[in-house]
């Protein structure tokens, strides 16, 4: 499942129908959209069925008489116009074969700065209205403004325009993020040789809920050629949400330390094996040992660790029962049931944090004071921010398979740790070795 | 050097901190210190056999490369940084040498480079290097130039055979150099994609970024590369920058970044280049001469055309961002800490601040937002506004989350800022914390600390004056 956005500059040479033809049959995309076509509204049919043969197609001539936004989807999916202005187009979308629908808004940012305030207003209002605030929420297209400038190639860090700076406090007020993106930075280029300046125009954005139902979803600036933007494809990679997972490597959870069972669990087995004396195989018969107290250790996590977060909901649960309990018929015996759950209740809430706060690498929070929430929303980042999902190999080609980008990764490590030219480490050695103390010598007298 | 005993070993183990990511074995710090009490005294045997027989098992020195993504563009491999992930037995181990390798770096290290060798600061390079590009915008000033050099892959491309004969060469003792040999040359390596280990591998040369004995060999092999500059230098192979001669200052680095200070002519850039050629051949590192960069000030600028087209050297211009911080030319201006304030804003903006509660707010300023400013006030005296502008960002943060409400405040930031016993929330005021590294500058000075950016002072502004009847009228680093 993969949509698409590209600014085209233009649609009106026949040679760019066929570029863009081409592109969506090999990638297969569901739906999309076209941005600043140039195409007169007279023609936009015979155009638009010419590279988009039995596709549907959204404009929004009515708001802008050049054909800013044209969105066209497929027939297997649906998608149902809920706000048009001239710079936005916003869609509710329904895939085949998926239950639930998301909301994905077009963009063709205006140069004008009025013009663009209209156009983050109405964004604030998108993010506030009922329809959208709980659903998984994208945003794209060409914003004509960076965020920071980190993403000019002539930035310096110490300008923020006002432009900038508005475009900032809207993406802030909605909660947006980037969505992972893979390939390059900038996306536009001026086209100038003497005074070439590079920005990042394009972009995508999604909201909290995005991240959550859509975790492995991802984007990619690739050069398209005729235009001076690159353009978008974006993979929702639904499918994949369910990696076939070979069995982890084994990891400490620091957090299983503090079960009551554990100590004496490595201390029972630790008794059972033959202790190490000094000796040159010293180092590994420890780690052999070591090596055979992991699957126990495996299995104590599997028992106390599974499902950790579900349990410590459940565990609160029954604590506000039985607090409930007691407030209707106070008696002794209640009383001892309510301090139990809380026990038990406080000792989970507990491990969870620390358990999350392991994952979550943010080692400047302090356990204890509930970040629960932030520990979340930091795993999940991290995740999306570190997992490779397609990568281009060494011999140009790209690849989306688990499998094939751990070829190249294992093929890419292996040719850089070598180091071939052995043949330099006979190298003249003494004279080097006088260079080396003269050198200390001239710095003596230099002083 | 000192044997290696168990009281040692525990308190290294101890010191590490428990959230790290475990090697492949998969046991974090955290376990060894939880089961010490059972397994403590058999890790000790097993540590010490390393010392004593000069044996490591390959399992144990195994390493899982995970790829972390450089900045924003990831598209192949190589847009990927490979980290190591050891094992925490093996990291004991490599403390356990480095430590003492740390403690002998002072005695031969070049003044020149001032990270990872004990009492030298990355402030003091900073401060030098802007006492040194201080006229670069006049024009009439004398010829000059600085480059600034960039080593293509610095940690991955050392090789061993170097690393170990200037170990021989600086007299270390067999059995040490060959501990040092046995941590680095015996790693074997799996890659870490999504969670999954793929490939065991061995490599045959460079240092692996997240062992702690690959900064200080480092250094050690850069150290070589000092000396050849400094010895060219010595035999006019280039030229001294104005100014620094009486002192024998020829190039700063610190850990992989290095400039390299000199004349402007066409012939000292020349012989720079051929020390880094034979430097090339001898140790493995290349320097990538796209990624450097040529400032040159006086009429220097003439030749500017014949470097560009010889060497390859971008030709930059100043003010530009050196270790981090801005190098200016000039008075510190509001443009010159716009990186600072922007950068505690894109913190606060993160969506990571978006959740946080009340005390994780006051946990993110004082640890994430005060150690970034902390770098800066150790180097500038920050103009008032700047202050008070990042204290108005933080109270707004504090008090009202990621929107940034400065009317949500209750408590003036001043009260905020006093000691807990005194009802404030324990954070530290920026102004006085500026005054005190200002204050531990001036120390550094009048203790007459053995660093070169001292000896600059000495001999240009103090000369033999005291520190008290300075001319205040003198505008160079931070003043």
């Amino acid at each position: 499942m993969s949509c698409f956005f590209w600014n085209v500059r233009g649609l009106n040479k026949s040679t760019k129908h066929s570029v863009i033809k081409k592109w969506v049959e090999e990638q297969n995309f569901q739906f999309g959209c076209i941005l600043e076509t140039r195409v007169q509204e007279s023609k936009m049919q015979t155009v638009g069925n010419q590279i988009f043969k039995d596709w549907s197609i959204l404009t929004n001539y009515e708001h802008n008489r050049r054909g800013r936004i044209w969105v066209v989807w497929r027939n297997n999916t649906r998608l149902s116009p809920i706000y048009k202005s001239g710079q936005l187009i916003t869609c509710s979308v329904k895939l085949e074969g998926q239950e639930d629908e998301f909301f994905c808004s077009f963009l063709y940012v205006s140069n004008f700065a009025s013009e663009r305030k209209d156009l983050w207003n109405d964004l604030r209002d998108h993010c506030d209205s009922p329809i959208i605030r709980n659903k998984p929420w994208i945003i794209f297209g060409d914003f004509n403004e960076i965020l920071n400038m980190a993403e000019h190639s002539k930035g310096d860090d110490t300008r923020v325009t006002y432009g900038m700076r508005e475009f900032q406090e809207m993406v802030n007020y909605c909660a947006f993020t980037d969505l992972s993106s893979h390939g390059s930075l900038y996306t536009w280029s001026n086209r100038q040789e003497n005074d070439l300046i590079l920005k990042k125009l394009d972009r995508v954005l999604v909201n909290n809920k995005w991240k959550m139902s859509f975790p492995q979803s991802y984007n990619v600036f690739e050069a398209g050629g005729c235009s001076d933007h690159l353009r978008c494809r974006i993979n929702l990679n639904i499918d994949v949400g369910e990696r076939v997972k070979g069995k982890k490597p084994f990891k400490f959870i620091n957090a299983i330390a503090e079960m009551q069972e554990f100590r004496p669990m490595v201390e029972a087995y630790w008794k059972t094996t033959e202790p190490v004396y000094m000796s040159t195989s010293t180092m590994f018969r420890f780690t052999k040992k070591l090596k055979a107290l992991k699957p126990k250790i495996r299995q104590l996590a599997k028992e106390k660790m599974g499902n950790l977060v579900k349990r410590t909901k459940e565990a609160h649960d029954t604590l506000c029962q039985k607090q409930e309990e007691n407030l209707k018929s106070p008696s002794p015996q209640a009383m001892i049931e309510e301090t139990e759950a809380h026990e038990k209740w406080e000792l989970l809430a507990e491990i969870e944090e620390k358990y999350l706060k392991q994952k979550s690498k943010l080692h400047w929070m302090q356990v204890g004071d509930k970040n629960n929430k932030t520990f979340h929303r930091a795993v999940m980042a991290r995740v999306a921010h570190n997992s490779i999902r397609e990568i281009q190999r060494q011999d140009g080609s790209v690849t989306k398979k688990g499998e094939e980008i751990k070829e190249e990764a294992e093929l890419f490590s292996v040719s850089f740790c070598s180091w071939f030219q052995m043949t330099l480490r006979e190298l003249h050695w003494r004279n080097f070795k006088f260079c080396y103390h003269l050198g200390v010598q001239q710095r003596i007298e230099v002083d | 050097m000192e044997p290696v005993t168990g009281e040692e070993i525990k308190t290294v183990l101890f010191f590490m901190s428990s959230d790290k990511s475990p090697g492949p074995d998969g046991f974090t710090t955290e376990f060894y210190k939880a089961t010490w009490e059972i397994i403590g005294a058999e890790f000790i045997v097993a540590v010490k056999s390393f010392f004593e027989k000069g044996f490591l098992p390959k399992g144990v020195n195994s390493t899982i490369l995970a790829l972390i993504p450089k900045k924003f563009e990831t598209k192949e491999m190589k847009d990927y940084r490979p980290i190591s992930c050891c094992n925490v037995i093996y990291k004991v181990i490599s403390k356990l040498i480095a430590k003492r390798l740390k403690e002998i770096l002072p005695q031969f290290i070049a003044g020149n480079q001032s990270a990872f060798v004990k009492d030298r600061l990355l402030i003091q390079n900073l401060l030098l290097a802007t006492e040194i590009v201080k006229d670069y915008h006049k024009e009439s000033v004398s010829d000059r130039c600085a480059i600034k050099i960039d080593i293509s892959k610095a940690f991955d491309s050392v090789q061993w055979s170097f690393l170990e004969n200037v170990l021989h060469s600086l007299n270390f003792s067999q059995e040490f150099i060959h501990w040092i040999m046995l941590c680095i040359t015996t790693a074997s390596f799996s890659v870490q994609v999504n969670g999954e280990l793929v490939g065991f591998f061995n490599s045959s040369r460079g240092l692996r970024q997240g062992c702690s004995l690959s900064p200080y060999l480092f250094v050690i092999a850069m150290d070589v590369l000092s000396k050849m500059l400094d010895r060219a230098a010595g035999f006019k192979k280039f030229g001294y920058h104005p100014r620094c001669q009486t002192i024998g200052l020829t190039h700063l680095t610190f850990a992989d970044d290095l400039m390299v200070l000199s004349d402007g002519k066409v012939r000292s850039v020349e012989g720079i280049v051929s020390v880094f050629d034979e430097f090339a051949k001898k140790s493995g590192l290349k320097i990538s001469m796209e990624k450097s960069t040529i400032y040159l000030a006086g009429s220097a600028n003439m030749y500017r055309r014949e470097i560009e087209e010889r060497f390859k050297f971008a030709v930059g211009s100043l003010p530009v961002r050196y270790l981090g911080l801005p190098l200016v030319t000039k008075r510190f201006s509001s443009a010159d800490y716009r990186p600072l304030v922007e950068q505690i804003k894109r913190k606060i903006g993160t969506w990571t601040a978006r959740y946080l509660s009340y005390a994780g707010r006051l946990n993110l300023i004082s640890s994430v937002i005060w150690s970034i400013c902390n770098f800066w006030i150790a180097a500038f005296r920050l103009p008032r506004e700047c202050i008070r502008e990042i204290d108005k960002l933080c109270s707004a943060f504090l008090w009202s989350g990621p929107e940034l409400n400065s009317k949500r405040a209750k408590v003036n930031w001043e009260a905020i800022c006093k000691p807990k016993r005194e009802g404030g929330l324990g954070l530290r005021s920026l102004k006085e914390a500026n005054d005190v590294s200002c204050l531990k500058l001036i120390w550094r000075w009048v203790s007459r600390g053995d660093s070169l950016w001292v000896k600059w002072i000495e001999t240009y502004l103090l000369k033999t004056k005291s520190f008290w009847s300075l001319n205040m009228q003198y505008n160079g680093s931070w003043m």
